[in-house]
């Protein structure tokens, strides 16, 4: 969000002034009806919630401003003279300087307004779905997936939007999370490694998989090697290439794992992986090949007992409600979340199809 | 003098090596083999199932049954493992045998109250999942079967292949009806 509006005073121009949502893509089919009857009447409530939230914005930015306007009389009343206007100037500064945490405590009513908007509208949204509960914060930790030795090593979990549900027979669950270190250079200043940022999935299938079975990230042949010496699964060597080239198959069952990596799930598995990777940024792509810690990765995967789950690395901050701007119709918030769900579904697909 | 020694010795551990990888990858093969056998098995034991709520009601039919039941026993019979004439004509067994319960299950489409018996039905999935483990176990097979054959049949993987009694062995290939591209005309007419 920006300060001009709050400034010039146009926060509030287009209150009230709603769009109605129309079905322009195929998987927004059927969502008018639903929308109509389960969306659209919250609408006026967070209408005049949104106003009342930027009218608390507008007072806070209104305060920073006396703040600094207040510097320069009272730098002159109390050191008179240029001193004085020098201490406006550093009134100035300060506020430039300490621009994050001043924007934090300006912008804080709405971020609980938009959290509000996760649990109340988006949850609705999502039962669209045949019934996805939402959470906005996380209940669960990727910890609990700790046992298939696919977690890197990391200091602090940062997870949330958790969805639960059942997705064409499958129960499933996932959440968005990154996993951080955080480390202190020479100079003793801190910075931050990403081990992990992207989405966590689990799908639960009526039927065992045999075995256990692990895809890993290709590092290499020496890595492959060290990897491979580690663990106490035995190497599977697969047919594809260019899935060969991808991943490296660890199993306790060499025909359980063929089972599951059937060549049309291989072809679906890498295809994914290249669409994922076509679809990173010019510069985070060549980032992604100089650092294997960036995303552009392949999903990373693991099957034992009923369960498939993976570690899906992934740029968009999916989730998010659009900002305070305009009025809270929901219409541009409902196309975005379905449109995600609708790209993790297809992602689903390729998953589920393993156990097909 | 000393040179020679040395050079024979580094040759004699480089042979050696050799003749283990080969033979780890003989065993790797017999796995393999043994994982299509252990699969082959569970599906000859489920056909006898089939056939008898079949010969219930596929009374023009009695000839493939017969020929099936004939293969079966056939393919029950023993074999060595160890001798790649014998596998072959073993996993050759087992494709005649896929490639007419292939066929007796398409004709099974044209009885209709046999496609609606629930045993059949429980039979037939119960088929179908040891099918597709069959596939994947072929797949182990053939990958650890080229391993081998890299290895005996490239020099001087030949000459120690040849000495320790490895010779190259026979892939498990799907049969050469499954292989012919399917004509819509001859299903439709």
């Amino acid at each position: 969000m920006d300060y001009m509006p709050f400034i010039k005073g146009t926060y509030r121009n287009n209150a009230f002034n709603f769009s109605e949502f129309e079905e322009s893509e195929d998987h927004e089919k059927g969502f008018k009806t639903y929308y109509d009857a389960e969306i659209k009447p919250l609408v006026n409530r967070f209408e005049e919630e949104r106003l009342a939230i930027l009218d608390e914005v507008a007072k806070r930015v209104r305060t920073v401003l006396a703040l600094v306007a207040l510097a320069f009389p009272a730098g002159w009343w109390i050191f008179g003279g240029v001193e004085g206007f020098l201490s406006g100037i550093f009134a100035i500064i300060a506020v430039l300087q300490f621009n994050n945490d001043v924007r934090k405590w300006v912008f804080q009513p709405s971020r609980r307004y938009q959290d509000k908007i996760k649990d109340e509208v988006f949850s609705g949204i999502l039962k669209f779905y045949g019934g996805f509960q939402f959470n906005a914060s996380c209940p669960t930790s990727i910890e609990k997936w700790s046992h298939t030795g696919m977690i890197p090593q990391y200091k602090v979990e940062v997870s949330e939007d958790h969805i639960q549900g059942e997705y064409q027979d499958v129960a499933l669950e996932l959440f968005q999370c990154s996993l951080i270190t955080p480390k202190t250079d020479k100079d003793g200043k801190r910075y931050y490694i990403t081990e992990f940022y992207g989405l966590v999935i689990s799908l639960k299938f009526e039927k065992n998989f045999q075995g256990k079975t692990i895809l890993a990230n290709d590092k290499g042949k020496v890595f492959n090697f060290v990897q491979g010496m580690a663990k106490n699964e035995e190497r599977v060597e697969l047919e594809s290439p260019e899935f060969e080239e991808l991943y490296e198959v660890y199993s306790t069952d060499q025909i359980g794992a063929r089972k599951i990596l059937t060549p049309a799930f291989m072809e679906k598995l890498t295809k994914l992986a290249k669409d994922m990777r076509d679809d990173l940024p010019p510069l985070i792509e060549t980032l992604s090949k100089l650092s294997k810690k960036l995303p552009g990765r392949p999903p990373l995967c693991h099957f034992e007992g009923n369960e498939m789950f993976v570690m899906l690395p992934y740029l968009g901050d999916a989730f998010e409600p659009m900002g305070l701007d305009k009025p809270k119709d929901f219409v541009q918030d409902s196309k975005k979340l379905l449109r995600e769900i609708k790209d993790i579904c297809d992602i689903i697909d390729v998953l589920k199809s393993s156990s097909d | 003098m000393e040179i020679l020694v040395i050079v024979f010795i580094i040759f004699l551990v480089a042979c050696y090596f050799w003749y283990v990888s080969i033979i780890a990858r003989k065993n790797k093969a017999l796995e393999g083999l043994s994982g299509i056998d252990v699969q082959l098995k569970k599906r000859s034991d489920l056909i006898p199932n089939v056939l008898v709520i079949a010969q219930k009601y596929m009374d023009h039919e009695k000839e493939l049954i017969n020929e099936v039941t004939r293969l079966r026993t056939q393919f029950e019979s023993d074999y060595n493992p160890k001798d790649s004439e014998q596998v072959k004509g073993h996993l050759k067994s087992a494709q005649k045998l896929d490639s007419l319960m292939g066929k007796l299950m398409v004709n099974m489409e044209a009885y209709p109250e046999l496609k609606s018996d629930q045993t059949l039905i429980k039979a037939q999935e119960a088929y179908l999942d040891v099918e597709s483990n069959i596939s994947a176990a072929r797949r182990f097979y053939n990958a650890a079967v080229t391993k081998v054959n890299n290895s005996v049949q490239i020099f001087p993987g030949n000459i120690i292949g040849a000495l320790a009694g490895v010779t190259a062995l026979p892939f498990y290939e799907i049969d050469e009806a499954s292989m012919k591209p399917v004509l819509a005309t001859d299903i439709l007419k």
